[in-house]
Parts: structure tokens; sequence; C-alpha cells
């Protein structure tokens, strides 16, 4: 039996190069992080999740050579991931995707997002968190990616660059912007509720 | 071993998946940068002949051409080679892209750096006067010809007192017959001539006169220029031309 909760990715990389046996640590280590990310950001059954996530470490294992130990394994992870749900909506041709996420989800990343949101803290919780909820399903995917990795995955900005293949300052730009439409999208609903 | 990790285990085994080798990655990489370096010389080398071009710009056509400044600068710009220019900084923006850590880099960042390089070494191949050789040679190609027609075309303008085209004989050291760029043959007057640089004429060689049109088929020159870009510059080039034939007019 491998013992490898002590190892990092980066260990664990160099033995998998060596030992195929220690990618199973990778699969363990990743997989529930991994199948929540593909959840958040596709339509995705969770059946049809897991098929897609087995294909990313299938791919994973494929290209273990050509990861760059500059960039964290996660990061490297991440991406793949990104990349091949756009290559499974593709595959489905779905244009745009809307996501439907059970409620205790959305409450998860509504609790989080108080911080960072001024009017949230004036609204009632039971009510924000559902005008949260509400507000995130209308926003664009890429903006719904970036506040997933940045706020439930804690990711830094230079992390969610590294896995979208966008320079910081375009991260930046996108949360900044998926912030003020979710003000936006709450402002509204906050109006339309004391009318 | 988690029962997930442990279906992606037997399917890595079953289906006999196999680790894409490092050299694979290895001349991916090399082939990118590569193409990278390919596409920012040729870039430069664009560059070069824009420069090439604007710096031998045919000033004096335009205060005899007829719809005055602004035609003329529109026909003198080098869009052939500011359109090579500009595919090229896209294709070495995209390539840039496709390096390990390109997508680190801003469109701004990548354009703006790429653009600089490609005026330093464009720079460099035109003070080595390369574009001037290239364009010679590029010249002797009948595609690249007929897409650079404009300033033949712009020689062809007797009523305008612009006349350009090859030598097809030396009369003695006062006419010549020459046939334009529209293949029209022209008796041409140079009792009264200017040459720039002196010391060459030869036969064969395309020249652009500035002059007047007596009648058709009679010209008389009052300047002959070498045709090709970047000969008129001074008599020492004139000299490193070669054939002398006698007609220092200066």
């Amino acid at each position: 039996m491998i013992d490898c909760s002590k190892k990092t990715d980066a260990e664990l990389v160099k033995l998998v190069l060596e030992d195929d046996e220690y990618f199973a640590c990778l699969v363990e280590r990743y997989e529930k992080k991994l199948l929540r990310y593909i959840l958040r950001i596709s339509d995705f059954d969770k059946s049809t999740a897991e098929d897609v996530l087995q294909d990313v470490f299938i791919s994973v294992y494929r290209n273990l050579n050509d990861f760059n130990p500059d960039l964290s394994f996660s990061s490297w992870i991440y991406r793949i991931t990104h990349n091949t749900v756009i290559t499974y909506f593709r595959k489905r041709k779905h244009e745009s995707v809307t996501i439907t996420v059970d409620p205790d989800s959305d409450r998860d990343f509504a609790s989080l997002l108080p911080d960072t949101l001024d009017l949230a803290k004036e609204l009632d919780r039971e009510i924000a968190i559902k005008n949260v909820g509400k507000a995130l399903h209308q926003l664009p995917e890429k903006y719904r990616e970036v506040l997933f990795l940045r706020y439930m995955e804690d990711k830094s900005y230079k992390e969610i660059g590294d896995i979208l293949k966008k320079p910081v300052n375009s991260v930046s730009v996108l949360i900044n912007r998926a912030k003020a439409k979710i003000k936006d999208s709450l402002l509204i609903s906050n109006q339309q509720q004391n009318v | 071993m988690s029962e997930f990790a442990k279906k992606v285990m037997d399917k890595i085994k079953v289906k006999d998946i196999k680790k894409i080798p490092e050299w694979h990655f290895l001349l991916k990489r090399i082939f990118i940068w590569c193409s990278l370096a390919v596409a920012v010389l040729l870039g430069a080398f664009a560059v070069s002949m824009v420069i090439f071009q604007l710096a031998n710009v045919d000033w004096e056509v335009m205060p005899r051409l007829p719809h005055g400044p602004i035609p003329f600068f529109f026909r003198a710009m080098p869009y052939f080679w500011a359109a090579v220019s500009v595919l090229l900084f896209v294709f070495v923006y995209f390539d840039f892209k496709h390096t390990r850590k390109g997508y680190r880099y801003g469109a701004g960042t990548i354009l703006g750096v790429g653009i600089i390089l490609s005026l330093v070494i464009g720079i460099g191949i035109y003070s080595f006067k390369a574009s001037e050789r290239a364009d010679v040679f590029l010249r002797m190609m009948p595609p690249y010809r007929r897409l650079n027609m404009d300033r033949e075309k712009m020689w062809v303008s007797p009523e305008n007192g612009l006349l350009g085209g090859k030598v097809v004989s030396v009369q003695g050291t006062t006419m010549m017959v020459l046939e334009d760029f529209g293949k029209e043959m022209w008796n041409v007057d140079m009792s009264a001539a200017v040459f720039m640089p002196p010391d060459t004429l030869n036969v064969g060689d395309n020249v652009r006169l500035i002059g007047e049109m007596k009648k058709v088929g009679e010209f008389s020159a009052f300047e002959v220029k070498p045709f090709r870009r970047g000969q008129d510059r001074g008599p020492e080039r004139g000299l490193e031309l070669g054939q002398d034939f006698g007609r220092r007019r200066d």
C-alpha cells in the first residue's frame, strides 16, 4: 500500500513518471475538488461529470511529461479540467450553458460573498442567499468560473490566470466585472422586492 | 484507493494508455519558438521594406500630378509590405501566446515588444541595404512586379512631364529610345538633361525621366534618374553601378 499523504504534488509527479501506481494518489487527491469544479462550471449531471473527470485524469496521465514545474500542479490540473469541459461543451454543441446547482451549494457560495458585497450584508440572509444564487445562475460562464475559483477554491489571481491561460490583469478585470454584475443584479432584485 | 481512482487506474491498464514521451513536447516547443523567430525576422524584413519604400518616395512627382498631394500620398504608401508586416505581427502574437508562458502577457505587451523588435532589426536590415537588394531581386518575379505596379503607372504620365521605362538604345550623346512601362516607344532628347547620378545609362536599364512631352512619341528630358529605388542619392552610388557611358552632364 502506497502512502502518499505526506508527498507534495511535484514529488508525486516525479514518482508517477517512474512508477504508474503513484498516479492513484494524484487521482485521490484531486477527484473531489475537480468533480465539484466540473459541476460548478457546467450543466452536467453527476454521472456525466464523472465521465469528464475520468477523461481529465487520463489526459493528465498522458501529458504528464508536459507538466511545467514552474507552474503549480494544481493550476495545471485545473487547466486541463477547464479545457476538457470546454471540449465536452463543443462536442455537445452548446453555445451558452446554464447551470443547475443544488440550493446547498448556492448557500456555500453566497456565504463567501458578503465580505466583498456590502449590499448582501444589508439584506435578509435567506433572501440574500436566494438572490445571490439566482444572480450567479444568470452570470455568463466566464464570470461564474472566476468567482468560483476565487471564492470557493481560494485561488490567487495568478493561479486563476494559469488555469484559464489569461494575464493576471484580465483575471482582475473579469472578477471585478463579475462582482459588478452580481451587485447590479442584486440591486434590481432588491428594488423589485421593495416595490 | 478510492473507487474512482481504481476505475481510472483500471482504464489506463486495460486500454494500455501510455504517457506521451517528453521529446514530443520538447519538439513542439522548439517548433513554436523557431516559427516565432522566423516570424519576427520576416516581420523585421517587411518593416525594412516599408522603411526602404518610404525613404525612396518619388517626391519630385508630387507637384506634377494633376490632383494634388493627397492621391499621391495614397499611391506612394507601401501597402503591400505594410500588410505583410501586420500579418506577421498577428502571427507573432498568436505564436507567442502558444508558448508555455505566453498567456501571461497581454496583447499590448506582446505586440509592443514584437513591433519594437521588428523595427530595430528592420532598421538594421535597411541600413545594411539588404532591403534595396531584396527589392531588386523581388522585382524580377512577375507576381511581385504586378503587385507593385503603382510606381510604374505613376511614371507613365508624359503629359505631366513624367516618363519611366527601359532604355532600348542610346544614339550618340543626346538621344535615346525608351520603351515606357506601358510598352510605348519614345525618342528622348537628352541634350538638356541632368543625370542623377551621372555616368549611369545602360541599354536595358530602367530609368525615370522628368521633362516635357513634345508630341506623341517624342519627349525632352530635363532629368534622367535610374528607376531602381535608392540609386539616385549621389554620384558615388552611380559609380558603384559600373559602366561609364561618358554621359556626365553636371
